[in-house]
């Protein structure tokens, strides 16, 4: 059986004026070469016009390649166009690894927990 | 211990591929954050095979004791010794990116050429009192915790 890795949206406490801009998802699974085009097409499928800020649940994710990574960079680069970002949440030991010793953990927000990433997201978007 | 050679095709199936292997590095002693970097590195030489190696190869382990080694081999032959960049490559798709990676996470990275063959080995010694990468050198020879 190839790798298999599923998006599914989460409902996470956002802060009230940054609501409507924020999407929440969770990985579950391995992110490899395998799959990383589909995921990009289920993030940006599940993207909405109103959304500038995504925040990835990855505590269920057990593993992400080189080709996985740059699937996110390029989901970066699509939330920088909308003038948001990527927040990065769960990382466990061997994600943090290739996401450390490739230098690209700078190129994301990183939070421990879903709860410290969404505190990060709304503290950064102040209201307008 | 473990000194038997095991071998698998390379298919897209790489979270089969991954389990073998870190099935064999757990019994061959390997563990913590060196296991995790020789996943990573193995899984990034199968994929290389898959997009640049024609598609097709086969990854063998073995393991004499003190050094564990992956052997990545494709049936194409173009990949070179002396492949393996130094620096970080700036293109993040390409080959030299694997490598590279591969480079950072194990204690050794060679390339084997002949003719219709290219053999990436990956080698990571398993011995006691190996020194981690992992900043802990200084510490001296205490168990990394998993």
């Amino acid at each position: 059986m190839t790798a298999a890795v599923v998006l599914t949206p989460v409902s996470a406490p956002v802060a009230d004026h940054v609501a409507e801009h924020v999407l929440v998802v969770a990985l579950e699974g391995a992110l490899d070469y395998t799959n990383a085009e589909r995921l990009r097409r289920d993030v940006e499928a599940a993207l909405g016009e109103e959304h500038r800020e995504l925040v990835l649940d990855l505590s269920g994710l057990n593993f992400c390649d080189s080709t996985g990574i740059r699937i996110l960079l390029s989901v970066r680069k699509l939330m920088q166009e909308r003038h948001g970002a990527v927040t990065l949440a769960g990382l466990n030991a061997r994600l943090a690894r290739i996401f450390r010793v490739t230098g690209l953990i700078s190129a994301f927000t990183v939070a421990p927990g879903l709860a410290e990433a969404v505190e990060a997201v709304g503290a950064r978007s102040t209201p307008r | 211990m473990v000194d038997q050679r095991r071998q698998w095709p390379i298919t897209d199936d790489l979270a089969a591929l991954r389990e073998n292997i870190q099935r064999y590095a757990v019994q061959a002693g390997l563990t913590g954050p060196r296991l995790d970097d020789l996943v990573i590195a193995a899984n990034e030489a199968a994929i290389n095979v898959l997009e640049h190696g024609g598609g097709a190869g086969t990854l063998a382990i073995s393991c004499d004791g003190i050094v564990l080694a992956v052997d990545v081999a494709d049936h194409v032959g173009v990949l070179r010794p002396g492949a393996v960049p130094s620096e970080r490559p700036s293109g993040r798709g390409d080959r030299g990116f694997g490598l590279w990676l591969m480079g950072e996470l194990c204690d050794s990275v060679t390339i084997d050429r002949v003719p219709g063959q290219s053999t990436i080995r990956l080698s990571m010694r398993v011995d006691d009192g190996v020194v981690d990468d992992g900043g802990a050198a200084s510490l001296g020879r205490s168990a990394h915790p998993v």
